[in-house]
């Protein structure tokens, strides 16, 4: 896969290469049955989040339960084609499937985990293990790891150009989770009476709620919808996002994550990296729950 | 309030004992780890393509089990104390 950095990099004529690359965006057809299922997916998703936040979360489970059963089903049955990389692009046609099945296994994982007897603080620490599994599972046998994993040669430039990125992160993340606590004004995760609890609770948001849910929605989601919808795939994208959050039982809550989401995904979509959001929304989350209700409640 | 744990699912854990959370969430991931499992042993034994096929969904087969354990850890531990 270092060739298809390499194409990219020249093709670009000296632009800054991103220190995490998300995959092309190439357009390319996708089989018919991929096609017609896609919408059902998808929308089988929101019903679950539909019916988890407003009617009963039991029965979004269970809508949850067999969309990642028909997920994957329909991966066995596909023909290697749909599930095969081609050496000259990101990313193959069933990629959409996964990234699909990692939105259903974070839900069932946050309602399945009978977490009743452990501190508040550890949830997501704990509720993330399960999804960040799946995520590099999904991830694993492709190139996407390839182009993750840059030659050691293009690291000192990759770094020179990521600087200014992680600087962009840091201080978006700041200033959305000030404007989140603003506007939700949660109360803390964990206060500073117990520092495990506090370090485990800034751990699990940082990395799960905030890094993770990047590489599932902006990183494996977002890329494998625009490879098969076009722009209108960006969009579908932040419409999963959004429907997530639906549990927040806040529209103020609701409406903040969904333009959140939107900003972080046309990031993405102009930069090709994740490097800036991932960031952003680990700080984001990190003041929202933890620092900012603390310092400021 | 993440996707993870919002405010749903806080309610849910928080308002559900452990008995009731793994006999109705917990049975759900429960039965679909076991025909997840069911079936990639089936399509193993039914030829090399076949069980290249199922490996297609262990990123889902294996975060299933990490629940599934996690299920009857809670239930077994609830049953002892």
């Amino acid at each position: 896969m270092s060739g298809g950095l390499e194409r990219r990099e020249s093709g670009r004529s000296g632009a800054p290469l991103r220190t995490i690359a998300v995959l092309d965006r190439r357009e390319s057809g996708l089989p018919l049955a991929l096609r017609v299922s896609l919408p059902v997916y998808a929308g089988a998703i929101v019903l679950a989040e539909l019916l988890v936040a407003f009617v009963d979360p039991l029965a979004g489970a269970l809508v949850d339960a067999v969309v990642l059963l028909a997920i994957a089903n329909h991966l066995v049955a596909l023909r290697p084609e749909a599930a095969a990389y081609s050496p000259d692009e990101a990313g193959a046609p069933d990629d959409v499937l996964r990234a699909l099945a990692l939105v259903a296994i974070l839900r069932l994982t946050s309602l399945a985990l009978p977490l009743g007897d452990v501190p508040e603080a550890y949830w997501p620490l704990i509720a993330g293990v399960p999804p960040a599994v799946a995520t590099v599972l999904a991830t694993t046998p492709h190139p996407l790891r390839e182009v993750l994993r840059p030659a050691p040669a293009q690291l000192g430039r990759i770094a020179r150009a990521s600087r200014w990125e992680l600087q962009l992160g840091l201080l978006a993340g700041v200033l959305l989770g000030l404007l989140g606590y603003a506007v939700i004004q949660p109360p803390p995760l964990a206060t500073t009476a117990s520092w495990p609890r506090l370090v485990a609770a800034s751990i699990g948001v940082v990395l799960f709620a905030g890094v993770l849910e990047e590489v599932i929605f902006r990183g494996l989601l977002q890329s494998a919808l625009r490879r098969a919808l076009g722009r209108a795939g960006v969009l579908v994208g932040c419409g999963l996002f959004a429907a997530v959050y639906l549990g927040t039982d806040s529209f103020a809550a609701i409406a903040f994550f969904a333009v959140v989401g939107l900003v972080f995904a046309l990031q993405v979509e102009r930069t090709r990296s994740l490097l800036a959001v991932a960031v952003a929304h680990g700080v984001l989350s990190l003041g929202l729950l933890v620092v900012w209700p603390l310092a400021l409640g | 309030m993440t996707s993870l744990v919002d405010e749903t699912t806080r309610s849910v854990i928080a308002g559900s004992d452990v008995e009731s959370l793994t006999t109705t969430f917990g049975l759900i991931v429960v039965i679909l780890t076991l025909v997840l499992l069911v079936e990639r042993e089936l399509l193993r034994g039914i030829g090399r393509d076949a069980a290249e096929r199922a490996g297609r969904i262990r990123f889902i087969v294996v975060p299933c089990l990490l629940l599934t354990m996690g299920v009857l850890g809670a239930r077994f531990a609830s049953l002892a104390g």
